[in-house]
């Protein structure tokens, strides 16, 4: 039966996976975008602290920047609410909620998502998080200041917190129904003959992301809710007797573990970390099968490694907490569970690198970000094992070291592969090529400018600069390596000018990009055997039937290098 | 032979709704999972936990509760039960007495609740309260959305649309409404028996 | 089928009924929680078997036991007495309260997604085998 469609059943209220894909796409770029900002605010004051902001400074109002000059408790504003949109807003919804809807169907040789209505709902959730993130903004009390690890006592007495609070179960619901879909999709839609052994590595990446979610968020989601009413209702699950706060013992019945509050929390964010890695992964692997013209080296070490990485997350949460006053033999426990864990990250990286040995590289754009996420996240990961390590990590936690770490793996390791998965896909989605001069211009002032951001970090954390710092001056230690922050400034301004190619480049190439046919990469995989974009609602023309494995490039006696999933 | 028994058309043979609704209940048993180890980590290791003495909990009254809901999943079970067989009447009978007992389960907790509150037991009197009504809260919450899931179904049961072929809704219902019975099960003892 | 269920329901409102009537008995705590918790595993398993429609064949016990215990055994070491009760919060000291709490949560969070993951694998992996036996095509092989 036909449905009629309307602008809003067809492009708002869709339940087209791709659509859908398409929303999360364009939403959680924005989000990006304006994160992105939010830092660019704090880099100038960490680069000239206490100097008004240039060009914006007079417009701000005064609780932000009195006569432009940052307030403290902005700045705190700013890198909470950082961290939260980049990770919950930004780098999840376009890994999982854009990647995962628009490809996973495609790839597995599916009409669509096992439930289209819960996928509607679950970007409009989403959306709606995202929004009342943004209005905290605006609304009394300003958006909360206490970090993304929102902390308690801390997050219970300052202001903002509540309304994050609220946000935070929008995405989580969000998230949580976008789980369901992706393992109820995965394991029950896949097409005759793609058993889970010829499943893509992007789709293992994704079934098992969904997975980690699952088991991790609700967690957080009553922790949240614990917290919620602690500000609220008067308990005090996470306050103990007697808390004195700005002088005064606070009149809540007390009883409560600030300790509980972290454990709670880091047992989903330690897994939300790995959520952050496993796409932009699994887009490496299947832009590096496509590039390097041969089977990824290690399909089943990786697959297997993906596995064993999630169930370790759950696992190694408290050395986020080896400065909490952990004892020490527990602290050994978990830097054990910490160090197997680099293990399997360590021979997915090796795995990715030995699939270049004896390739025949076709050097074009998304091969770039494929490539270049191969040192960048090896720098990332490396700088980890001090981290993960007791002895070192009690000098390093909470400097600037740790910072520089986690946005190697994130930025230069996650943002890259998502990136170059979005120069890889553009096609499929909208039967047109991005424009590749702009692309190169993109892709190298983009690794350049982020190193320049991130690398002096790791020597500003070693200098012992702390992290959270409204104004590195005031502790004499800093001074030395205090210039280093100017060139990283400047590095993130840098950065944001390389974005501006990208920005014009994709929307431009959406209407006026050279058009392309069904397989313009020449990929073996199904989602480039449907029609560019594929067919509304339908994908496919007919049923695809797999025959082999998802990398069969090179294969001897054949005309061709590759050789589609589905052709006969 | 009723349709959940036979093979769907699927990759696993499970019908993906209720694949979908097992998973659900999965993410379900984590929520509450959170509270409850919560529970267990601060009424064991906090030195200011007060629990109240078992006369100010109204054990009977909430051991009745129990009952009510546990009866409440029999109910539903056969109304599952029938509609399998083709048994449209006893289908919407057994639903209409599930949401009564719903109703009633409710109905004692909305007693339940002012009692405790006169006997000092509020949310924020202390943590033992504080996890009384945050989880009975939740769970209530869960109680009134499978009451309307089961509206739902009595609507559609009413005008003829479930058959012995298909009824899957019933039987996803179904699980939700034994999970929520479940809940309960560990709530009950874990607040007013240890 | 009917029977089955009202038996069930008759299980479940006399454990229930011993639910109660066994914390009236003043047991210590440790005894007074082995009980509570079984009892309320065996009401737990009766909805889950029968109201929710899994029954009990010999191979879903011995699987389920090898999960179990595999995961269990992981637990085990993490909360050996030399490891776990030694800390998780340090504010007591050896042996206080809060780390005896910690320990008891922090192990109850960790059974339910290994407990839950090993339940599903399970009977999702003997549905595709009983599939794959019915439609005997082995292009659909898991």
């Amino acid at each position: 039966m036909e449905r009629v469609e309307t602008f809003w059943s067809k492009y708002v209220f869709s339940l087209d996976h791709k659509v859908i894909g398409i929303q999360y796409m364009i939403t959680s770029l924005l989000f990006l975008l304006f994160g992105f900002s939010l830092v660019l605010l704090m880099r100038w004051q960490l680069a000239y602290p206490g100097h008004p902001i240039p060009l914006i400074g007079r417009f701000l109002p005064d609780f932000i920047a009195a006569g432009g000059i940052m307030h403290p408790a902005a700045y705190n504003t700013l890198g909470a609410m950082h961290g939260t949109i980049m990770i919950f807003l930004g780098i999840v919804p376009l890994g999982v909620g854009a990647f995962g809807n628009y490809i996973l169907p495609l790839q597995i040789g599916a009409r669509d998502m096992a439930f289209p209505r819960i996928n509607m709902l679950s970007y409009w959730n989403y959306f709606a998080g995202g929004v009342l993130m943004l209005m905290s903004f605006v609304l009394p009390g300003g958006a909360a200041q206490s970090g993304w690890t929102s902390y308690a006592p801390l997050s219970i007495v300052s202001p903002g917190q509540t309304v994050w609070l609220i946000a935070m179960t929008f995405l989580i619901t969000s998230s949580l129904l976008g789980s369901i879909n992706f393992i109820v999709t995965t394991l029950n839609l896949r097409a005759p003959g793609l058993t889970f052994s010829r499943l893509p590595l992007f789709v293992w990446a994704q079934f098992i992301t969904a997975i980690i979610l699952l088991f991790a968020f609700p967690v957080l989601q009553a922790a949240a809710i614990l917290q919620l009413l602690d500000r609220v209702a008067g308990t005090s699950f996470y306050l103990p007797t007697d808390l004195i706060v700005g002088g005064n013992i606070l009149d809540n019945a007390g009883g409560g573990s600030v300790l509980l509050w972290q454990h709670l929390f880091w047992f989903l964010a330690h897994p939300e970390v790995y959520v952050l890695l496993l796409p932009a992964m699994g887009i490496v692997a299947e832009i590096l099968a496509n590039g390097t013209r041969k089977p990824i080296f290690g399909y089943k070490e990786i697959a297997g490694s993906f596995a064993f990485i999630a169930f370790l997350s759950f696992i190694v949460w408290a050395h986020h907490m080896f400065v909490s006053g952990l004892k020490t033999k527990l602290s050994y426990l978990f830097m054990t569970t910490t160090m197997i864990i680099s293990v399997p990250s360590v021979a997915i990286l090796t795995c990715f690198l030995l699939s270049l040995k004896g390739a025949s590289i076709r050097y074009r754009l998304p091969m770039l970000f494929a490539l270049a996420f191969l040192p960048l996240f090896g720098i990332g990961g490396l700088t980890g094992l001090p981290l993960g390590f007791t002895p070192t990590d009690v000098y390093l936690h909470d400097t600037y070291y740790v910072i520089g770490h986690f946005h190697y793996v994130v930025v230069t390791g996650s943002m890259i592969a998502l990136m170059g998965g979005i120069y890889y896909w553009f096609p499929k989605m909208f039967g047109r090529k991005m424009n590749e001069k702009w692309g190169h211009v993109h892709f190298w002032g983009t690794v350049i400018a982020m190193n320049g951001v991130f690398f002096p970090m790791f020597i500003q954390g070693m200098a012992g600069v702390q992290r959270r710092l409204y104004d590195p001056t005031v502790q004499a230690h800093n001074l030395a390596v205090q210039p280093l922050n100017i060139l990283m400034t400047a590095s993130a301004f840098i950065l944001l000018l390389f974005q501006i190619p990208f920005i014009w480049n994709f929307f431009h190439s959406i209407f006026k990009g050279e058009k392309t046919e069904e397989n313009p990469w020449q990929a073996t995989t199904l989602e480039w055997a449907c029609p560019s974009p594929p067919l509304p609602h339908r994908n496919f023309d007919k049923e695809p039937v797999v025959r082999r494995g998802p990398y069969e490039y090179s294969v001897p006696g054949r005309g061709e290098d590759f050789w589609p999933q589905d052709k006969p | 032979m009723s349709d959940s028994h036979a093979m769907a058309d699927t990759n696993t043979g499970i019908p993906s709704g209720k694949l979908g609704m097992w998973v659900f209940l999965a993410s379900e048993v984590m929520l509450f999972g959170g509270f409850i180890s919560s529970y267990v980590i601060l009424r064991t290791g906090s030195t200011n936990f007060v629990v109240p003495g078992k006369e100010m909990l109204g054990v009977p009254l909430a051991m009745v509760n129990t009952f009510v809901l546990i009866t409440s999943s029999v109910t539903m079970v056969l109304a599952l039960d029938a509609i399998e067989k083709g048994n449209v009447k006893g289908l919407i009978r057994n639903l209409i007495f599930t949401l009564i007992l719903a109703a009633c389960f409710l109905g004692i907790k909305s007693y339940e609740y002012p009692h405790k509150w006169h006997e000092g037991i509020t949310i924020s009197s202390g943590l033992f309260g504080s996890f009384y009504y945050t989880l009975t809260g939740l769970h209530m919450l869960h109680v009134v959305g499978g009451m309307a899931y089961m509206g739902y179904l009595l609507r559609n049961a009413l005008a003829g649309r479930y058959t012995v072929q298909s009824h899957a809704r019933v039987e996803y219902a179904g699980l939700y409404w034994h999970f929520v019975d479940l809940v309960w099960v560990i709530l009950f003892p874990i607040f007013y028996l240890l | 089928m009917r029977n089955v269920y009202l038996a069930v329901f008759a299980a479940l409102a006399v454990l229930t009924a011993v639910t109660v009537g066994a914390s009236y008995m003043h047991l210590a705590r440790p005894q007074a929680i082995a009980v509570g918790v079984c009892i309320a595993a065996v009401k737990v398993s009766l909805i889950v078997f029968f109201f929710m429609h899994m029954k009990f064949e010999g191979r879903i016990i011995r699987w389920l036991m090898v999960a179990a215990l595999f995961f269990a055994l992981i637990l085990l070491f993490f909360i050996l007495p030399d490891l776990g009760w030694s800390c998780a919060v340090c504010f007591g000291g050896e042996g206080s309260p809060m780390i005896q709490g910690f320990t008891w949560g922090i192990a109850v969070l960790l059974s339910l997604p290994a407990l839950l993951f090993g339940a599903f694998a399970f009977f999702i992996i003997r549905s595709i085998r009983r599939k794959n036996e019915l439609t005997r095509d082995h292009s659909t092989a898991i």
